[in-house]
């Protein structure tokens, strides 16, 4: 009965072990994957907000170009 | 001794409630996991929007995971049947490794951080569509239909069925044909997959006291509905050919298999209880093997047809 015990004793720690063994991987896989999705997310929202911003540039040129030919325009009437 | 030491072994983790990492991973039904995460995978990248691999494997992970903690629930609720049959009697709870409060505080957490998790990684459509998913296994099957109907996995099956709609949600934020297709081709192959299951294990249903068609309306009746709705199943397989998702590939692949599953059913239809029990379900058998082949071959002809359209070969184009 006696010679069991130091058994029970290593069964139950080695369990406890694998227990948090596996949390801790969990647990830094799952900071790894948000931090990832942070940077890839951030990334794909600044690309998309400088194509916004270039586009609106181009817009506002085109803009200024088309109307700087009509009020010339104007003038020379 | 070993005997001795062994059954020490098995007290000491009841007294405990000392679980490994295993038996927690043990709740979440891998296997049934492993069906939703290549569903749900093909959903995702057969969709014609792009989606980065990050945030496309963020997202399976966290289909899994509600998938998974749906299962979680499902053993809590159905611990007092699992304990009866043979199949499910290694379960965790049943074995003693995990109590049943733990295994439901384990699943809701899941399913909360699943949903939550997927709506920051995707869009609220997929993380919406996840939710329902938990909520019609949980309760709508799980709690309601299981014990009450013959028709249990016929809309139950809905649950298992959706994981390809929520990867087709990821990667375009909403529904269409195609989604719906993938969802009803699983829908409608789930009822003659488990009934086939059912008429070969038929001892373990009638003693849980679950209302299984072969328990309720007889192994004839059951063999019936087998070959109904393989029959219903086989034109939206094939049908599904026709949209974005479909081409050569997979149409070849919908019609050889759909041909050899109704051949396979029509052989169940008309076979004799006698005959069967001689030789042991070796057709019912066979049909069940089948069918989890039939719908994975399917999902990777829709891979394959998506596969080749860079290369100008996938689809009807």
């Amino acid at each position: 009965m006696n010679s069991s015990a130091p058994r029970v004793e290593h069964e139950i720690h080695n369990r406890r072990r694998s227990r948090n063994v596996g949390l801790g991987i969990v647990l830094g896989s799952f900071v790894l994957l948000i931090m990832s999705m942070t940077y890839v997310k951030l990334t794909a929202q600044n690309a998309a907000m400088a194509e916004e911003h270039a586009k609106k540039q181009a817009a506002e040129a085109a803009a200024v170009g088309t109307a700087t030919p009509t009020s010339s325009q104007e003038k020379s009437d | 001794m070993s005997d001795i030491s062994t059954n020490t072994r098995v007290e000491s983790r009841l007294d405990t409630g000392e679980a490994g990492f295993g038996d927690y991973f043990a709740l979440l039904k891998p296997r049934v996991m492993s069906l939703v995460v290549f569903t749900a995978l093909v959903g995702l990248l057969a969709a014609p929007v792009p989606v980065h691999p990050l945030l496309a494997f963020a997202a399976i992970l966290f289909v899994a995971i509600g998938g998974g903690a749906s299962g979680a629930l499902n053993m809590w609720y159905d611990a007092d049947i699992d304990r009866i049959m043979r199949r499910t009697q290694s379960r965790p709870i049943p074995a003693g490794k995990i109590s049943e409060s733990e295994t439901f505080a384990f699943g809701m957490f899941l399913s909360v951080f699943a949903v939550i998790m997927l709506a920051l990684a995707s869009n609220l459509v997929a993380a919406g569509l996840l939710a329902f998913t938990i909520f019609f296994y949980v309760v709508v099957y799980t709690m309601w239909l299981k014990r009450w109907t013959p028709q249990n996995i016929v809309i139950g099956g809905a649950a298992g069925a959706f994981p390809p709609m929520i990867g087709w949600a990821v990667a375009t934020g909403g529904v269409s044909i195609e989604s719906v297709l993938m969802f009803t081709l699983i829908f409608m192959w789930t009822p003659p997959h488990f009934w086939a299951l059912a008429l070969f294990m038929k001892s373990d249903y009638r003693d849980a006291g679950v209302p299984m068609l072969t328990v309720t309306h007889g192994r004839k009746t059951t063999r019936a509905h087998i070959i109904v709705y393989t029959i219903l199943l086989a034109p939206i397989a094939v049908g599904t050919g026709f949209t974005s998702i479909g081409g050569p590939v997979y149409m070849a692949t919908a019609l050889v298999l759909n041909v050899i599953f109704l051949k396979g059913a029509w052989d169940i239809w008309r076979r004799e209880e006698t005959a069967a029990e001689a030789d042991e379900y070796k057709t019912e058998k066979r049909f069940f093997a089948f069918s989890i082949f039939y719908l994975f071959a399917h999902f990777v002809a829709i891979l394959v047809e998506k596969g080749l359209a860079p290369y100008g070969l996938g689809g009807w184009t």
